[in-house]
């Protein structure tokens, strides 16, 4: 469940991001983690603290498009 | 049955410590409705009564409540306003609200920084404000795009402007594309304060969403509106000519001054940035110590900026504005409006007049200062009238424009990378400008996109090509393009404002004197690479102001009809219940009242009988022929291009038309039978004369300009293609039968004329529910005297009563023109000498010869080429050229002696067109005035063709 939310957020907003490897590497490692999304996106929170500022957009831009995947499986 | 949703405890108190505890009718009306509600709305109140809080308020309170639901990131509300001054006003009037809400809100168009643009692409505020144009530019940003997918509200302030316009269908094509990429409804909300057909704009708002119109606050607006008419005095014809100004122009203008002086803060408004300048020119020269300023579209950003807050802070009393300080600009509070000459629309008077008393329950005054001219003075009363009633003008919707589905087309495809033409046709189709289009218009235009390589089409799959972004990003505003360069105050080295390109490489030269801002100034040097004007000031008064092209207002075909009542009103009315009416309904009293009954008077003992829109006079005056139709500008232009045509074809003769919204004037070098032009309404069908005007229209050089315009926009001409490099005839030609051509006739045909009224007139004449009466006059009437001899005045409309004054104002000009006079016999006198140091006889002082060369003063070296001639060598053709030029000078000063001089000296008037006016009985001064009079009017309008 988690691996499908999170790829396919990433499916949906590859067209918007500046720094396509970068999230992808990103994506690499989080699914390898197996934790679940509410876990993963605080991750990514923490993650886009450190980024460089084009980046901390992406990662913005993911969680966002996470989280409004899972309101729309929970409506 | 649904509990209503209340505004957010935290606005309540944020409006409350604001002292703001009772909504305004609209805020009381669209509040719940938007709270409530997810369905479109437009919002129709006055100006001044809280519109823009009224749709932004609930929607921050939906904000509000989501962001408690979850942190916002991304776009939420997009504010659209038409003007980036309006921009900055409404981000300044909620971003204090929005601060108290924990929300966002920022500004984008044209002018912001690259620096706020990426900081906006990083984190985006939840509220964007921002003008349709830059709409355009974000829809296909990439990562714009991602944050527009959150937006659940567009909010499209004065709206009716946009509607009239290319830019309101760009922005419909806009919303369809925003709304597509979102994938859920989004709430379109116009707002506006002056419209005609509210149902119309709202489909223009709402595609094919319904759409909920709301009404408030019309009850309560009050207006004072009147008439002024000032005479002149004495005092002001001898002021007239220490400032170069005619007597009844300086009675306005000091009328002006004591309404600026016994008020507070004073908008005038002019129908012509033009005449905005000379306006403050003369006004400058009249009272120095008055304190204010000039604002208008082409002077720069800085100027209008300071202007705006001079007058908000009281640093000045007044500013001349033309149409750029319409919309709702916070310029304070303004307590009265000035209308100088008749607005030529409803609605511009109530957006004119709106600005002041600005807020619910306050009154709006108005005055409108009326030249002594019979058609200003009524037009600006039923104006009035209409104004009081509210019968503003529809916005005329430009349907299926060519140009802008092309753009449009290319941009859904930058958003979406290809699309199948089934679902690109419907996503067009929501859209209401093309809610009708069908499969070959739609197959049509591609297959033209396609050939100019802006798309590719594999079967039904419709994609971008490699030419399809920068097409889209070039050509983002439908606006005009006119180009512009700067003039800049070399002293300061600011820029002063922005000119047009076509009135500068007519008329600009250094030394030239024009006038912007208020001021004069002398041209130092053009910059040949960038085109800039480097200026100085200067001191003089007697100067041009710039042309900015466009600028003549449409007086629509409802004011027509009614001016022509209010003239048959004065023979039937009894005189005191005429005059108590023209005041208590038009706001027209004294002289004003004096001049209308006096004028129609005149009218009735010549012509017998009055105009209407049922009964037209045709008044046959030596070899011109005046058609006395009350229909409207529109109207009346399309009915004079047919007849003229049909006419000319006719009688295989030269028959030229002009008009104006009450008569057209036909003239040709021979007399035109009056049976003929009823021959034509007559045997023509509205089909045949249909047809007609379109032969006519293409071969105009309105079409050829608008050709021009669509070319470019639609790739067919370089955007950086100089007007002269355009072999414009050719490509007309070319592309008749494309989308190009078929979109510049529809501008011409929609946009100048009016073919429905105007073909109309052929069924009614031919039925006989119009009847014309013909009447043969020995001079003008004074109805027709307002076409003939409106042509010559300094200002947009003149007197006619005063014309020997402003011949004289102008006879005052041409003897201060300076010559180089050199005498052809021998060449011995070469002088520089101003024309009105001459006797009426011109002769050599040295041989007595009367054949002396008028020459222009820098032609200094033109004895060594008599000297050459009389020596026997042979000139060079270039020589020869400039002889013969001198010898018809001659020929003509030792014929008519200083009067060829003062032909001569008319602007543009050369030897050639000198000895055509100068016929041997032409004597009286006042006819040669009048000559010269035609001659300049002749140049300046075959100009632009040179």
């Amino acid at each position: 469940m988690t691996d499908s939310i999170l790829k396919t957020a990433f499916e949906n907003i590859a067209t918007h991001v500046s720094n396509l490897d970068s999230v992808r590497e990103l994506i690499e490692d989080l699914d390898n983690q197996n934790e679940s999304i509410d876990h993963i996106i605080s991750m990514l929170e923490r993650r886009s603290e450190e980024a460089e500022v084009t980046l901390r957009t992406d990662i913005r831009i993911l969680i966002n498009e996470c989280l409004h995947l899972m309101r729309k499986m929970t409506n | 049955m649904s509990v209503p949703t209340p505004l957010s405890k935290d606005i309540v108190a944020f409006l409350k410590s604001k002292g703001i505890v009772k909504p305004t009718p609209i805020q009381e009306k669209a509040i719940p409705f938007i709270l409530n509600d997810s369905m479109n709305s437009l919002l129709l109140a006055p100006t001044g009564t809280g519109k823009t809080e009224a749709a932004i308020i609930p929607l921050l309170s939906k904000l509000q409540q989501m962001s408690k639901r979850g942190e916002l990131f991304g776009f939420y509300i997009i504010y659209i306003t038409p003007l980036r001054a309006l921009n900055r006003d409404v981000f300044k009037r909620i971003e204090e609200l929005c601060m108290h809400l924990g929300l966002t809100v920022d500004v984008r168009h044209g002018d912001t920084t690259q620096y706020a643009r990426r900081k906006q692409a990083i984190k985006p505020p939840n509220l964007l404000i921002t003008t349709p144009e830059s709409l355009q530019a974000i829809l296909p940003g990439k990562r714009l795009q991602y944050h527009l997918k959150t937006v659940f509200a567009v909010v499209v302030d004065e709206v009716h402007d946009l509607a009239g316009s290319k830019r309101g269908v760009q922005l419909s094509l806009g919303l369809e594309r925003l709304q597509r990429l979102v994938s859920t409804k989004i709430q379109r909300i116009g707002l506006s304060a002056t419209v005609g057909n509210p149902d119309e704009v709202a489909k223009l708002l709402s595609g094919a969403e319904p759409i909920k119109t709301l009404w408030a606050g019309y009850d309560n607006q009050k207006l004072d509106l009147k008439v002024d008419m000032p005479l002149p005095t004495d005092r002001d014809k001898t002021l007239g000519r220490k400032i170069s100004y005619p007597g009844p122009s300086v009675a306005r203008l000091e009328e002006i001054i004591q309404l600026i002086e016994t008020h507070n803060s004073v908008l005038v408004f002019t129908n012509t940035r033009s005449f905005a300048e000379v306006l403050g020119v003369k006004m400058r020269a009249l009272k120095p110590s008055l304190e204010f300023d000039v604002h208008h579209g082409s002077l720069s950003k800085n100027a209008r900026l300071t202007a705006e807050d001079r007058l908000k802070n009281g640093s000045s009393k007044a500013i001349i504005a033309t149409s750029s300080l319409e919309l709702g600009i916070d310029i304070g509070q303004a307590d009265l409006v000035i209308q100088y000459s008749s607005p030529r629309e409803v609605s511009r008077l109530v957006q004119r007049v709106g600005r002041s008393g600005h807020g619910v329950g306050r009154t709006s005054k108005g005055i409108v200062i009326s030249t002594i001219n019979l058609d200003d003075i009524v037009e600006s009363g039923v104006i009035i009238r209409r104004a009081r009633q509210n019968k503003v003008e529809d916005a005329r919707i430009p349907m299926k424009a060519w140009d802008v589905l092309g753009h449009q087309i290319s941009g859904f495809l930058l958003d979406v990378g290809e699309i199948e033409r089934p679902e690109l046709q419907e996503l067009v189709r929501n859209a209401y400008p093309f809610s009708d289009i069908s499969n070959s218009e739609m197959d049509t235009l591609l297959q033209f996109m396609a050939g100019r390589r802006l798309l590719e089409i594999n079967g039904s799959r419709i994609s971008k090509s490699s030419r399809t972004r920068m097409f889209y990003y070039e050509r983002l505003s439908t606006i005009p393009d006119i180009k512009q360069v700067n003039a800049v105050d070399i002293t300061t080295r600011t820029s002063i404002g922005v000119l047009d390109e076509d009135y500068v490489t007519a008329n600009v030269e250094a030394g030239s004197v024009f006038v912007i801002r208020g001021r004069p100034w002398t041209v130092v040097s053009v910059d040949e690479s960038s085109g800039e004007v480097m200026c100085s000031p200067v001191t003089s008064i007697d100067i041009d102001a710039p042309r900015w092209v466009g600028e003549m207002i449409p007086v629509p075909y409802e004011v027509a009809t009614e001016v022509a009542k209010v003239w048959n009103l004065v023979m039937t009315k009894e005189d005191r219940e005429f005059r108590r009416w023209l005041n208590h309904e038009y706001g027209v009293s004294g002289h004003a009242q004096n001049h209308i009954i006096e004028t129609i008077n005149e009218t009735m003992d010549v012509l017998g009988d009055l105009p209407s829109a049922d009964k037209f006079i045709l008044e046959i005056c030596g070899t011109g022929i005046i058609l006395h139709a009350p229909l409207g500008t529109r109207a009346n232009e399309t009915l004079g291009i047919v007849i003229a045509s049909l006419l000319t074809t006719r009688l295989g003769i030269g028959v030229a038309v002009e008009r104006d919204p009450y008569r057209i004037l036909f003239t040709s070098s021979e007399e035109i039978n009056p049976e003929h032009l009823l021959d034509v309404l007559r045997e023509y069908s509205a089909n045949q004369a249909s047809h007609i005007l379109e032969l006519a229209v293409k071969h105009t050089q309105n079409f050829a300009s608008r050709f021009v315009h669509v070319a470019r926009k639609m790739d067919v001409i370089r955007k950086e293609a100089k007007s002269k490099e355009i072999p414009v005839k050719y490509l007309i030609k070319s592309f008749e039968g494309t989308p190009v051509f078929d979109e510049a006739m529809r501008e011409v045909l929609e946009e100048k004329m009016d073919q429905k009224r105007a073909l109309e007139v052929f069924t009614r004449f031919s039925k006989g529910e119009l009847k014309i009466h013909v009447v043969k006059t020995a001079k003008p009437s004074p109805l027709a005297r307002l076409i003939i001899e409106e042509k010559t005045r300094f200002e947009v409309i003149g007197e006619i009563t005063e014309e020997n004054e402003v011949l004289r104002m102008m006879e005052e000009r041409l003897l201060t023109k300076q010559f180089r006079m050199v005498c052809m016999a021998q060449g011995h006198w070469d002088s520089v000498r101003t024309i009105s140091t001459f006797e009426e006889t011109v002769e050599c002082p040295i041989c007595g010869s009367k054949m002396i060369a008028v020459l222009s003063i820098s032609e200094k070296d033109f004895t060594k080429l008599i000297a050459k001639r009389v020596r026997g060598e042979s000139l060079t053709r270039s020589e020869e050229k400039r002889y013969k030029a001198a010898v018809l000078t001659a020929e003509l000063v030792s014929r008519y002696g200083k009067n060829a001089l003062l032909v001569l000296a008319g602007r543009g008037i050369g030897a050639t067109t000198a000895s055509r006016i100068l016929e041997p009985g032409l004597t009286e001064r006042l006819d040669i005035l009048r000559a010269i009079a035609k001659g300049e009017l002749q140049y300046e309008r075959t100009r632009p063709y040179w």
